[in-house]
């Protein structure tokens, strides 16, 4: 897909400064391109940090293949750019881990996420592997927020989380299906040792 | 209308998403999902959610308060908890956020309560559960009214192994020996408030003064004369009933220069106005080289980071150089005074 096809994500031109106006172009696994703007990248520390190892100009940028995000669909990155240029500027919370802080979900935010649980669950899995910390944040509230007042057993439904005897069951059939393996290896380290060999390896 | 898909595969998504999900939740959310599994329980608990601290409340009835959860507090309460200690058979408990007002008025949240009826839960396995998944590293145990209602032997199974750092006893018609019973067996670290005074005798008190605790707390009901006083082994004192004239805190003052008590770096005793009579300060220093300082100034509370502002102070000095600052407090009722002897290292 050439650039000027490009599914282009708004961009509130007046917020940036005339000097420090530079885009990148991003492509999707599924050959989708994004032009982003610098500002809206430093939401995202693994872009950032891409674009900044790369040092490119601006015609390094219109010359050169767009950078490919390979395990990023186009309609998850589109979600991802969106929220990116929506927040640009915006300090990048610090959490200490300790205490759980209250996270509340913005207007922007909330209509963003008013998608389905799958591209849901895709949007966190970016907003992880991007390293966007606030998109975590919000998107992971947003699943919190299922939990709201369900018992345990509403929540295992909600959560698909495996009863004790499931996780049991599931650990045997682990286990048993690694045992034929195992029992080989062995089985060839013993026929070895009748050979002679000193060494497995 | 987008249509929403009614499951999400939590467990699926990457482990600093999953740990964003679970601390993100309500504290009753928490809950609930530590119940749904070994697994689940295991997961939260990996995370550390630290709480400062946790209080179990023994009265007619046991309730856990797990305050600064999620910036806010939850009580967690039991049906029939008597019945409970003596059995196995599976009990209700109910989790509910409270908060306090602007005025100190107590209020509950109707709508953030959730009840958890799980099979097999008793008293003991709930304790258990709920210390289990929270990381607080101070118990804090106190006993009201009617607490007797619960034999020491049980309360102390039910908490297991886990440090009794704080204790607080309050007033109440509970006969000596069970108090006494659970002076001795949650001998506190910490931190003690007692409203009671169960010794059989000053001797014992005294006795039991001199152990090694961080901040005692005397109140009303409890009559403190000098001797008592001088038992004391614990960095912060506030007595609320001193028996002490005066000229006895003149005397304890100059004992002090000589050397008492080298632990101790505060101690605040609570007297009315009225009683004192007007030239209580000058009967307070007498014999002593005191400086008067008029400016404000602040120093440090011992055992906090909280600091306390001064109008008009005294400082004495004991023999090896440190300082100590005489300050009278008056409260806002007019009558109220705290004299306090702060000792300082600024």
């Amino acid at each position: 897909m050439s650039v000027e096809n490009a599914p282009v994500v708004d961009v509130d031109e007046a917020a940036i400064p005339v000097e420090k106006k530079m885009y990148y172009r991003f492509e999707s696994n599924d050959k989708k391109e994004f032009r982003v703007s610098e500002l809206a990248i430093q939401q995202s520390e693994t872009l950032n940090r891409l674009v900044e190892a790369m040092g490119y100009t601006s015609e390094d940028v219109e010359n050169k293949p767009a950078i490919a995000i390979e395990n990023i669909d186009g309609k998850t990155l589109k979600l991802v750019f969106q929220w990116c240029e929506h927040h640009k500027g915006e300090a990048i919370p610090v959490d200490d881990g300790s205490v759980p802080k209250i996270v509340e979900i913005p207007e922007f935010d909330a209509k963003l996420m008013d998608i389905d649980n799958g591209l849901l669950f895709k949007l966190i899995w970016a907003a992880d592997y991007l390293n966007i910390v606030q998109l975590l944040n919000v998107s992971c509230k947003k699943v919190a927020n299922m939990a709201q007042g369900k018992t345990p057993a509403q929540l295992r439904r909600v959560y698909l989380l495996p009863s004790d005897e499931e996780d049991e069951a599931a650990k045997r059939a682990a286990q048993e299906a690694q045992d034929p393996r195992a029992r080989e290896v062995e089985e060839e380290f013993e026929e070895r040792k009748r050979q002679g060999g000193n060494s497995f390896f | 209308m987008v249509p929403v898909t009614p499951t999400f595969p939590v467990l699926k998504l990457p482990l600093l998403a999953r740990e964003n999900v679970i601390r993100r939740m309500t504290c009753l959310d928490r809950m609930s999902f530590s119940l749904c599994s070994k697994r689940s329980k295991r997961f939260l608990k990996s995370l550390r959610i630290s709480i400062q601290e946790v209080q179990i409340q023994i009265s007619n009835a046991i309730t856990l308060s797990i305050p600064k959860m999620d910036e806010e507090e939850y009580k967690f309460t039991f049906d029939n908890p008597a019945e409970c200690l003596e059995s196995s058979f599976t009990v209700t408990g109910s989790m509910l956020h409270v908060w306090e007002d602007e005025d100190g008025d107590w209020h509950e949240g109707e709508n953030e309560k959730s009840t958890f009826n799980i099979p097999n839960f008793s008293v003991r396995e709930w304790v258990a559960h709920i210390l289990d998944i929270i990381d607080s590293p101070s118990l804090s145990l106190e006993f009201h009214e009617d607490c007797d209602l619960f034999s020491v032997r049980d309360i102390n199974q039910l908490i297991g192994n886990l440090e009794r750092a704080e204790l607080t006893i309050y007033e109440q018609s509970t006969p000596n020996e069970y108090l006494l019973e659970v002076l001795e067996t949650f001998r506190p670290t910490k931190y003690l408030c007692l409203s009671e005074n169960p010794f059989p005798n000053a001797l014992t008190f005294r006795k039991y003064l001199r152990h090694s605790i961080d901040a005692v707390i005397l109140r009303k009901n409890l009559k403190i004369n000098i001797n008592e006083i001088y038992s004391m082994n614990c960095i912060s004192a506030s007595i609320h009933n001193p028996q002490i004239s005066t000229s006895t805190l003149n005397t304890m003052l100059k004992v002090w220069t000589e050397g008492w008590t080298p632990r101790m770096k505060l101690i605040s005793l609570h007297y009315s106005l009225r009683r004192l009579g007007e030239n209580y300060m000058e009967e307070i220093l007498d014999g002593l080289e005191y400086l008067k300082i008029e400016e404000e100034r602040t120093l440090k509370e011992p055992l906090s980071d909280a600091s306390r502002t001064f109008e008009k102070s005294y400082d004495i000095v004991r023999k090896d150089g440190q300082r100590a600052t005489v300050y009278p407090r008056i409260y806002s009722d007019g009558d109220g005074m705290g004299m306090e002897v702060y000792i300082t290292d600024e």
